[in-house]
């Protein structure tokens, strides 16, 4: 059964490159919101493996988005992976306070994206 | 279009000279009449009595002491036996219904006292009692005052609506004055103008207080406001019909009129008291607190001087024809609370005077005291002695004057102010507040605070260097709160030279001025405090010089600190937006370029990736030209390439962009037609409305309209450009440091907006390095319109 991916962003140009990088394996369905409530409410009702998540999101950034998932008891298992261009010490801590599995910065290539998405859902 | 609005100016001015003529010669007219009353009461004397009847008795009931029939002895309670050749009872038939006879229908009359003297008094023949030409000549100067005022107030603010009233006010007070002199020898037309004109004048003055206050603007020009006039209206009505009998207003009609236009003074107090207690302004507050303290000033004398001594003393202690003297305090306070703009600081006036009347009153004491002394040795010493005396008394008093004038400064202060300070302390206490805090705002407002209120400054600025050599306003108290006069002592300080040293005074640009201190930090200037004079007007004392260089020590060091943080914040922001908004378009890059790579996509796919490298290789390359263009700014390489443009064909380079970047807009545009070339940058130009174009799509919710307009502004020698949205609108904490470097507006509904914080600081750089200038209004959640104004003559600012 393919595993369910939430990406969560705002740029289109990189939804398009991130449902791109998973859909073209044969493992792996996509899904996408372009703000914090909608990917709440996408993750309640199609119970994603992993989140893709930017943090820098109209509505409600992606901490807060991950902080929701991960104390919801029906989500918390939600594997999430923080992506952004913040690039500083205290950004990634940022993201570990508020529960977040991985971390990747941007700009990225497609094998570093898919190893560390493989290595979260493996671990599951 | 521009004949239409030129015929409205035409009309409009026309209309303002109209009402200019026509209350001129309306004022004339009434000066006229006034000074020929007087002139007549001036030759003509007068009886100055009142015969009322008292159980079928008549008497006489009041007599006025500055008439003839005073002057000759006749008292209260005489009892008329003939009046103007006439048995009295004969003559007083036809006035027995009203039960009362003005003393201006007596032209001759004889009465009979209680011990049986008979005494007479005749018109004719007699000039004037001396004390009633003494009360028309004080009544004369308080018109004169009236006139003085109410003429100046018109014809110094002729578009005041305020200056009209007093003009009118000082007129009917003047009628008033004069007709009541003159219905006292028999002028006929004399009673009905001191009638109509003591009628309208309250309620005239109510009008005046309604509109005077500046956050009353809607109520100038709202018709129902001449409903006040309706009970002067009603009384004046009545008068003819049912009050005038027998050359004489009816009694009911006097104590009706009395009461109509006492009804009208007590209502224009009240509405002083309201104003003074809730006006928003502080030009309100201050001018209800001139006409204040003007009216104490008429009636407090008149009330303790004559009021009260005649009730409880054997008379006046001011003669009662002089006491209306006092009155002209109130024409001068109206006048000034309307004429005014730079406002008197009435607080400063009042303290000054107490502090110079008490210096007065110590030293009159001491000369005083030397020559009593002198006086009771008088007979045993001589010529000489006296002489010797006289100059040791003087040179006393001379060398008494400065240590009293001080100890009565000093007094003084402690008493309105703060008490006496330790200039350690504070400074002690200034440098343990500055350690609790880092940021630059608090530590200027901290510095300027503790200045101007232990010296009691009308005002203090401090000025904070910038990175790019420029000085910013980091914290304002009191008078230098102004941005006008921040500007003026901006100007000073570009302008100052090495030679003028702590403490230097006075520019003569602002006068209140007092030091201009540069702080010092390792060899570096990080700020210039700017301190004017005390709001006492006292001089500095060594203990006050003291206690700036103190403030100024501990300044420098707290300021340095708060700059290297404010600058290690600033860097960390550059770094984190920096390589926020590099990366998001990288990551497009080299995702696609990376897919393309590993993957062999369909021929349309493949551009579509290829596009999307594109479009996001100028968006890197738009960012990095921001980034570029800070640091040229900062560092002072800002290149500009004025040519002569018209405005209207750059417009329609930069249209289209903003059109292309959504479709989620709707995009008005209302460019004047015919506008006049520019002076500017084509480049710099079209990205400060690019940038005002990108900012109105990006804060405005889908649907909401953005419009561009232009228009010519002549008279102003400029082109206004606006950008107006219908967005978020700019909140109080941002407007403050909206064209500041990486500023982004932290809201709710501002998240996920893209933007690097530059473009509005880069657009009023390049519009300042044009010659323009650069603001915005705006209404929280409503939207924001910002205005470019551009020079349209050759080598111009915009002011």
């Amino acid at each position: 059964m393919p595993k369910k991916i939430l990406i969560v962003e705002d740029e289109k140009h990189i939804i398009e490159l991130l449902c791109t990088i998973f859909d073209g394996l044969a493992n792996y369905r996509t899904i996408y919101a372009r703000d914090g409530q909608e990917a709440l409410k996408l993750a309640r009702i199609n119970a994603p493996d992993i989140i893709l998540l930017d943090i820098y999101l109209p509505e409600l950034d992606g901490y807060e988005v991950c902080r929701f998932v991960k104390s919801d008891p029906t989500m918390s298992h939600t594997k999430v992976l923080m992506i952004s261009g913040m690039a500083q010490n205290s950004d990634l801590l940022k993201a570990q306070e508020a529960g977040a599995d991985d971390y990747i910065t941007k700009p990225f290539i497609s094998t570093a994206l898919i190893e560390k998405v493989e290595a979260l859902l493996g671990s599951n | 279009m521009s004949q239409i609005k030129s015929m409205f100016v035409r009309l409009f001015t026309y209309g303002e000279r109209l009402r200019m003529v026509a209350f001129t010669i309306l004022g004339l007219c009434v000066l006229t009449i006034s000074i020929t009353f007087f002139a007549l009461s001036a030759g003509t004397p007068h009886m100055g009595i009142e015969l009322s009847m008292n159980n079928y008795d008549w008497i006489v009931k009041i007599i006025d002491p500055t008439g003839l029939a005073s002057e000759r002895g006749i008292k209260e309670n005489d009892k008329p036996i003939e009046i103007n050749g006439e048995p009295a009872q004969l003559f007083l038939e036809k006035y027995e219904k009203e039960g009362f006879v003005f003393g201006r229908l007596i032209r001759e009359l004889t009465v009979i006292d209680d011990h049986g003297y008979l005494k007479s008094v005749a018109l004719k023949d007699n000039s004037p009692s001396s004390k009633f030409l003494a009360r028309l000549g004080a009544s004369f100067v308080v018109c004169l005052i009236f006139w003085i005022t109410g003429f100046y107030a018109f014809f110094k603010r002729r578009k005041n609506d305020a200056a009209l009233l007093s003009y009118l006010f000082a007129l009917s007070f003047g009628l008033i004055l004069s007709a009541n002199m003159a219905s006292e020898i028999a002028i006929p037309a004399a009673p009905w103008l001191e009638v109509a004109a003591s009628l309208v004048g309250p309620w005239l003055l109510l009008h005046f207080f309604l509109v005077l206050p500046e956050e009353r603007a809607w109520l100038r020009n709202n018709p129902l406001i001449y409903l006040i006039y309706l009970p002067s209206a009603i009384t004046l009505v009545l008068f003819p019909l049912v009050g005038y009998a027998n050359d004489q207003p009816m009694l009911w009609f006097r104590t009706f009129r009395m009461f109509e236009y006492g009804t009208g003074f007590v209502a224009a107090a009240g509405v002083v008291v309201f104003n003074y207690f809730r006006a928003t302004s502080p030009r309100t507050q201050q001018q209800m607190k001139i006409v204040l303290i003007s009216c104490i000033a008429a009636f407090i004398p008149f009330l303790f001087l004559g009021l009260l001594p005649a009730a409880t003393l054997a008379g006046p202690i001011i003669p009662s024809e002089y006491s209306i003297l006092l009155i002209v305090f109130i024409p001068i306070g109206l006048v000034y609370a309307v004429v005014t703009e730079k406002l008197m600081d009435i607080d400063v006036i009042i303290r000054r005077g107490v502090v110079y009347g008490l210096i007065m009153a110590v030293m009159s004491a001491i000369l005083g005291a030397g020559i009593f002394t002198v006086l009771a040795f008088r007979n045993s010493i001589g010529a000489t002695q006296e002489i010797l005396i006289a100059l040791a008394l003087g040179g006393i008093t001379t060398a008494l004057f400065g240590p009293t004038k001080n100890s009565i400064e000093s007094l003084i202060d402690k008493i309105f102010y703060k008490d006496r300070y330790d200039y350690r302390k504070i400074t002690q206490s200034l440098s343990t507040s500055l350690n609790s805090v880092k940021d630059l705002n608090s530590v200027s407002r901290l510095i300027v605070g503790t200045a101007v209120n232990t010296l009691n400054l009308a005002g203090g600025c401090l000025f904070v260097k910038a990175q790019s050599g420029s000085y910013e306003a980091g914290a304002a108290q009191g008078s230098f709160v102004d941005a006008s006069r921040q500007r003026k002592l901006l100007n000073l300080i570009s302008q100052r030279s090495r030679l003028i040293e702590f403490p230097n005074t006075a520019s003569k640009e602002i006068s209140d001025l007092a030091f201009l201190i540069p702080i010092i930090a390792a060899e570096k200037e990080v700020g210039i405090l700017c301190l004017s004079q005390k709001a006492t007007r006292q001089n500095f004392s060594s203990n006050d010089i003291f206690l700036i260089q103190g403030i100024v020590s501990v300044a420098a060091i707290a300021l340095q600190g708060a700059m290297l943080i404010h600058d290690v914040s600033v860097r960390d922001t550059f770094v984190s937006v920096a390589s926020h908004e590099l990366r998001t378009p990288l990551t497009s890059i080299v995702g696609y370029a990376d897919l393309l790579l590993r993957r062999d996509p369909p021929d349309a796919t493949r551009k579509r990736w290829l596009k999307n490298i594109l479009d996001n290789s100028h968006r890197l390359n738009a960012i990095v030209d921001d980034l570029l263009n800070v640091s040229r700014i900062q560092s002072g390489r800002v290149n500009i390439k004025l040519e002569r443009a018209n405005l209207s064909n750059l417009f329609e380079d930069v249209l289209p962009l903003s059109r292309e970047s959504t479709n989620k807009h709707e995009f008005v545009v209302n460019i004047e037609p015919d506008l006049t070339d520019v002076n500017i940058d084509r480049d710099k130009f079209t990205q400060v409305v690019g940038n005002l174009l990108s900012n109105a799509v990006k804060y405005s919710p889908n649907g909401g309209r953005i419009t561009l307009s232009a228009h010519n502004e002549p008279t102003e020698h400029r082109i206004i450009v606006s950008v107006a949205d219908e967005g978020i609108g700019i909140g109080l904490e941002d407007k403050g440091s909206l064209f500041t470097t990486f500023h982004r507006i932290q809201r709710p509904e501002t998240r996920g907006i893209r933007g690097s914080g530059l473009g509005l600081y880069i657009a009023k750089e390049w519009t300042e390095a044009m010659g323009g200038k650069i603001w915005f209004e705006s209404e929280l959640n409503k939207g924001s319109i910002f205005f470019v104004a551009i020079p349209t003559q050759d080598s111009k600012r915009v002011n």
